[in-house]
């Protein structure tokens, strides 16, 4: 069991919207680590779980923001990968 | 006794008690409380609700045409929304500490996801609750709850009043209960007011506060005519309505039952009337209550906002269209986006004044293919039925040639493809520009017919906005410059012997039409809920007294004056029921 944290950059054009977070969270469920989302800018703020659409809508991150990603679980290595690579494809969004 | 005003659309006066539609998150479920051993079976019916909702949306993605990419990608988001893992724990976890059914467990977690959203940046907010409505739609629908509003039975006569109303919503009212309705949202031309005209239901829009004001079972006046709307009248109020009704009734059957007689002066002047259409289903009104053709034919109503219509749905639409005139004209007009109507896919322009921005024709340099397509459609169902083609917003004669350009473009395209179109179809332009009335003469040579659009022509002649309710009250179509430019117009399209016709609501309100047949127009296209009364109107006077009336207001300083001159001259022959 480890616990992998990483910083990412919302790149895309529309930032976490629907069709956006819907692909992040489909990605999240494929693991069976817990896949955890901060705003940067809001360290304050609440943490919601990434396999929750409703969840990462409710953050309303917009692009040009940060997030803080905490992956914990016995494919964590895998789950950030997967996550990291989504981030990298803008959501497959362009 | 409380009088709200709103904006009248569809005539009429009724008067009953009012039911109050509320929208489908506030109540519409209420909290139903269940004992402990009752628990394992609500989570269960939340589970397999969601695999219900789920298979249900996958089906529909299923029918979902491949290369339909944005559809599926909302159903697709949808879909992965109603099955979202959080969302049910936190149902499982209501329903176990607070007894309820799974509805209201829905309901209440729901609730909590909304407060968030609205604590959230505008534009964010309003896309994301309309997906959590979706959501919560689906999930009750699944949980067996029938959650559409339901219009289609009362047991007595009622008035609706609501935030709004979806235009499947309206027709689907009982048409015996429902006397009427008023609504906080819409204008003149929403297709919820369409419709309401076509029901011959008094309704009035733009009523702003009305569902706060408003209580079920309050008696309430909806006035079609002038647009207010009387809570809770005194004893006084009600008789005088109660008269007004039934004489406004009687006159206004009697103004349908004339519609056969023609619109002609007592001089004996002929006026043709045809129709503005904004929606297909108006054609049958419009052609029942004596319409000569259609004089614009809206094709905005193809566009859903989303994507363009394809070349195939508008030649088939257009086609049917014709079909439901007859031998009448019918004057389709391209496509006329931007500004206060919908914008283009992809168009996200800022643009700081969209009035005097990129619109209507002007989008030609940006999106070619869907005047291309919508060209060769209506060329297509030219064929088929008498079918003109008119430019919108027309500011300077190379824009005329332009599309005449592609007209021909289009019409070798279809040459080499054998396909038969009318080759004499004819191409005619909007007046509706100061540029385009003052060079009249110039753009003659290029069009074969003229219409006077005045919504657009008095907004840029006085440089109102007439929606900034700041300054509406300087949108005068009496103003001065206004007849010298519609009367220049006349006269030009006279000299260069090509047909004039006008289309804006100015000639939809009697005493106007007076005016303008005393201008020298013959050819009126206004809304189909117009024809009866401005017919009614034309066979009440002479064409002599209608000139005179025209000649008396060009002389006139100001709109003010001219405006007072014109009430006080038409108001013996307007129908003025009470």
């Amino acid at each position: 069991m480890s616990r992998i944290e990483k910083t990412l950059e919302i790149t895309n054009k529309y930032g976490l919207h629907a069709r956006a977070s819907t692909r992040l969270s489909q990605v999240a469920q494929e693991f069976s680590s817990s896949v955890h989302l901060k705003l940067v800018s809001d360290q304050d703020g609440q943490t919601v779980d990434v396999k929750s659409v409703l969840g990462i809508l409710s953050m309303g991150a917009e692009s040009g923001e940060s997030v803080h990603i905490t992956v914990e679980g016995d494919d964590a290595d895998k789950a950030m990968a997967a996550i990291e690579d989504i981030f990298e494809r803008k959501f497959d969004e362009e | 006794m409380k009088v709200c005003e709103g904006i009248p659309v569809s005539p009429g006066i009724a008067f009953c008690q009012a039911f109050v539609l509320r929208s489908l998150d506030e109540g519409s479920v209420i909290p139903r409380s269940i004992q402990k051993d009752g628990i394992e079976t609500e989570v269960q019916r939340y589970k397999d609700a969601v695999k219900k909702a789920s298979a249900r949306l996958d089906k529909e993605l299923n029918k979902l045409e491949e290369q339909d990419e944005i559809s599926r990608q909302i159903l697709g988001s949808h879909r992965n929304m109603v099955a979202d893992p959080v969302f049910a724990k936190e149902v499982a976890k209501c329903i176990q500490e607070q007894y309820v059914k799974a509805e209201s467990a829905v309901h209440i977690v729901m609730a909590g996801y909304l407060k968030r959203f609205e604590s959230m940046e505008a534009a964010y907010i309003s896309e994301r609750v309309h997906d959590l409505h979706d959501m919560k739609r689906n999930l009750l629908e699944a949980l067996g709850k029938s959650v559409s509003r339901n219009l289609s039975s009362f047991e007595s006569e009622v008035i609706v009043i609501g935030h709004n109303l979806t235009p499947t919503e309206t027709t689907s009212m009982d048409k015996g209960k429902v006397r009427g309705f008023a609504i906080e949202v819409g204008g003149r031309t929403s297709h919820t007011a369409i419709i309401a005209r076509a029901l011959r239901l008094p309704a009035v829009v733009g009523v702003k506060g009305i569902t706060r004001d408003v209580r079920d079972g309050d008696t309430v006046i909806i006035d079609g005519y002038s647009g207010e709307v009387i809570i809770n009248p005194d004893e006084a109020t009600l008789k005088t309505y109660k008269a007004r009704a039934e004489v406004a009734d009687t006159y206004y059957r009697e103004l349908v039952s004339d519609v056969g007689l023609p619109a002609q002066t007592i001089d004996g002047y002929p006026i043709r009337i045809s129709a503005n259409i904004e929606l297909p289903d108006e054609i049958h009104t419009a052609m029942e209550w004596g319409a000569e053709g259609v004089g614009l034919y809206r094709t905005e109503f193809l566009y859903d906002g989303k994507e363009l219509p394809d070349e195939e749905t508008q030649f088939k639409s257009y086609k049917s269209a014709l079909s439901l005139v007859g031998d009448h004209p019918l004057v389709f007009r391209l496509m006329d986006l931007g500004a206060d109507k919908l914008t283009l896919p992809g168009f996200d322009h800022e643009e700081q004044n969209p009035f005097l921005g990129c619109r209507s024709l002007r989008l030609v340099n940006e999106y070619p293919e869907m005047f291309r397509t919508q060209i060769r459609a209506i060329l297509r169902a030219s064929h088929f039925g008498n079918a003109k083609l008119m430019l919108p917003m027309i500011a300077q004669l190379e824009e005329v040639q332009r599309f005449k350009k592609l007209i021909i473009e289009a019409q070798r395209e279809l040459d080499k493809e054998e396909i038969p179109y009318n080759p004499d179809l004819e191409v005619g332009i909007m007046v509706e520009v100061p540029a385009a009335a003052l060079s009249a003469s110039q753009l003659a040579r290029e069009a074969q017919f003229f219409s006077i659009g005045t919504n657009d022509l008095i907004q840029y002649t006085v440089a109102v906005d007439r929606v900034n309710e700041r300054v509406a009250h300087l949108y005068q179509p009496c103003h001065p410059a206004v007849l010298r430019l519609i009367k220049m117009i006349i006269e030009e399209a006279g000299k260069s012997q090509i047909p004039v016709s006008i289309c804006g609501e100015m000639c939809s309100e009697p005493a106007y039409a007076i005016l303008l047949m005393g201008l020298g127009l013959r050819n009126f296209s206004v809304s189909p809920v117009a024809i009866p009364m401005i017919k009614k109107v034309i066979r009440q006077i002479t064409m002599k007294q209608a000139r005179e009336t025209a000649q008396d207001c060009l002389k006139f300083k100001t709109a003010d004056e001219c405006q007072s001159f014109l009430n006080v001259k038409t108001r013996r022959w307007l129908p003025n029921p009470w």
